[in-house]
């Protein structure tokens, strides 16, 4: 997918989801213990944080937008980031008040559609 | 219901740390990367998501997934700054998935504070497979 501007991380890191877990307080094994995330149906790697994949898109927001952040933002968490992946952030529509973006795994997999809305430009 | 209240405290370091940690451009002037509405509900409200898994009759072992989120921006969030983070749970629904087999979705809603001003407002829908073991 490759429409529009985008933002790419080439490799996932297993450690940085640790990181996020403890950032996040959040103890779900999916994010640190592959055999975990084996047992609950996730495969045989770790599992990124949802919060992360959607830093990736408001990192891709701030590179279009000369680093201004958006007034809003909606997600919907449409599949899974694993250690190792390579994810594309890519905004496929830009609009005067916003625009929507989508991130993708592996090149073609969408884990995650976002419409924002920038600030001093309510939605019409 | 209404969770319990909380504080985070958003340092710059820790800003750096999580730029650094999602390949984002370092911060120019005081204001931390926007994905700090989200840290700051989940890590700020005084009720873990670990608690908020039990609260509605499910376990974090089971692996919680977020379907969907909405943040609204309401002031700057800047570093080296502490937020009030109040929360509630907006609704609750048991219902089977195909996925999970049988699923909570909760709805669960943040404010995020600072003196006078409300500076985010974060909205959350978890899904929790609920195991047998606590049905």
């Amino acid at each position: 997918m490759d429409e529009g501007p985008s933002w790419k991380l080439d490799d996932v890191s297993a450690s940085e989801m640790v990181f996020w877990a403890d950032l996040l307080d959040d103890p779900n094994p999916i994010h640190s213990d592959p055999e975990a995330a084996r047992r609950l149906g996730f495969g045989n790697r770790t599992v990124n944080p949802g919060p992360v994949n959607l830093a990736y898109v408001l990192n891709l927001i701030a590179q279009e937008c000369g680093g201004t952040p958006p007034s809003r933002i909606t997600a919907r968490f449409l599949g899974n980031v694993m250690a190792g992946d390579d994810v594309t952030a890519t905004l496929v529509e830009q609009t005067d008040n916003g625009g929507s973006a989508v991130l993708t795994r592996n090149g073609d997999e969408v884990v995650l559609q976002a419409d924002f809305t920038m600030p001093g430009k309510p939605a019409s | 219901m209404t969770l319990a209240s909380g504080t985070f405290r958003l340092d710059a370091v820790l800003d750096d740390r999580t730029r650094l940690s999602c390949r984002s451009d370092t911060r120019s002037g005081s204001e931390a990367h926007p994905i700090f509405a989200f840290v700051a509900a989940l890590r700020g409200a005084g009720t873990s998501i670990e608690t908020l898994c039990e609260l509605c009759g499910c376990s974090i072992a089971d692996g919680p997934v977020l379907a969907s989120c909405d943040i609204e921006y309401l002031a700057p969030m800047p570093v080296d700054e502490t937020y009030r983070v109040d929360a509630r749970i907006a609704e609750r629904i048991e219902k089977p998935s195909r996925r999970f087999g049988q699923a909570v979705h909760a709805f669960v809603e943040f404010s995020i504070g600072r003196g006078e001003d409300e500076c985010a407002r974060v909205r959350l829908h978890i899904i929790m497979p609920r195991s047998a073991d606590h049905g």
